[in-house]
């Protein structure tokens, strides 16, 4: 069923419709939240604060493509909300950087949760306006559009904090795992590389 | 390859190389970025980067806590019951600490009524007219009498409005 018709459903007052919509989106949005304040309890409460506003707000609910936008821009400011009362965001410095590349196990060495450790921690030492912008990018599949949607800000201004981002990606990796990662790409068959890009 | 850790590309092949990763550079531009990643070791180092770190993020597959789905659903209901609840509490109080909220329409029709009703009421009359407003008291001089004097000066009656001047005498002679 699409969105639209579950969302005029909703509006003309089946609950179940609602509950469609929680179902659909529950994932994403709690995926992001958990990205963006890296606490577990913290994201579910933010993901059902969310929704409930959505319940709240049904007359305003948008029923174009943008909804996932509006949805996700809820999200977003409760998140931030969240860490402006908590104030637990740290902003990126050369400290930072330094902690994180702590290991020096080789890549494929490394257990996924260590993979996982450093993603967050990365994600950690960005600055929440650049650390949205990333998630919703990586995590979110968002377009340029739909993110300057969601922060209300410019295209531009998304690309710019993006790239920003990334600079302080590569900063951090590890040359050697670069290395690696492109060792093990060449002895793979073509069709797993396409599959990956 | 280039393991310095800094970017040092121009800014234009560096931003294509982003929009292709991210899916948003057109088919027809990519020629020109992958001649430009066969000569730029550190836009290949970048492309590395961000495709490990796409990588490592999705080693990690989240799932929603079950029990989010149970105490989403009570929140639901709480505020579905809250909202649902009639307020009594305004019927309890009496009428004259009822507080409402007033639209600005209503109170100016509140006020042009009043200001209307005031202009048909008919004038309160602040002094009563039908009574004299100088009462004199008549005071019989008589003048065979040497004792009684006359004064030739006038005598002011202030009283509540206007003032009257008049002359003692010729009062009297009037009366």
């Amino acid at each position: 069923m699409k969105d639209f018709t579950l969302i005029e459903a909703f509006q003309q007052g089946d609950e179940f419709a609602f509950v469609g919509i929680y179902n659909r989106y529950k994932g994403g949005v709690y995926a992001f939240c958990l990205k963006m304040l890296l606490d577990s309890e913290q994201a579910q409460d933010v993901m059902q604060e969310t929704f409930l506003r959505i319940y709240e707000n049904r007359a305003r609910l948008l029923k174009t493509s943008s909804f996932k936008s509006w949805l996700y821009t809820i999200a977003r400011n409760q998140c931030l909300n969240s860490l402006r009362r908590s104030s637990r965001h740290v902003g990126f410095d050369e400290q930072s950087e330094r902690k994180l590349v702590t290991s020096e196990t080789p890549i494929s060495e490394m257990e996924k949760s260590e993979q996982v450790r450093f993603v967050s921690r990365f994600l950690e030492s960005l600055q929440p306006e650049y650390r949205e912008v990333l998630i919703l990018r990586e995590y979110q599949n968002l377009s340029y559009t739909e993110i300057a949607s969601v922060t209300r800000s410019t295209m531009s201004a998304v690309k710019s904090k993006l790239f920003k981002a990334r600079r302080k990606l590569a900063k951090v990796m590890e040359p050697e795992w670069l290395d690696e990662k492109a060792n093990k790409e060449d002895g793979e068959p073509e069709q797993q590389k396409i599959e990956k890009n | 390859m280039d393991s310095s850790p800094s970017h040092s590309c121009d800014e234009e092949p560096f931003e294509i190389l982003h929009e292709y990763l991210d899916g948003e550079l057109s088919v027809g531009e990519q020629p020109r970025l992958f001649e430009h990643l066969a000569a730029c070791d550190s836009c290949r180092q970048m492309m590395d980067s961000v495709l490990l770190f796409r990588r490592m993020s999705r080693q990690e597959y989240i799932s929603l806590p079950p029990a989010t789905d149970e105490a989403f659903l009570k929140r639901l209901a709480q505020q579905k019951e809250l909202s649902e609840r009639i307020d009594r509490s305004s019927d309890r109080n009496p009428l004259w600490n009822a507080r409402r909220s007033v639209s600005v329409r209503a109170a100016l029709a509140l006020a042009a009524g009043v200001f209307i009703l005031g202009l048909l009421l008919p004038m309160p009359s602040r002094t009563n007219y039908s009574q004299p407003l100088i009462q004199l008291s008549a005071e019989k001089v008589d003048f065979s009498n040497s004792d009684s004097v006359v004064i030739e000066t006038p005598i002011y009656i202030y009283l509540d409005g206007p003032t009257v001047e008049a002359n003692r005498i010729s009062e009297l002679e009037e009366m």
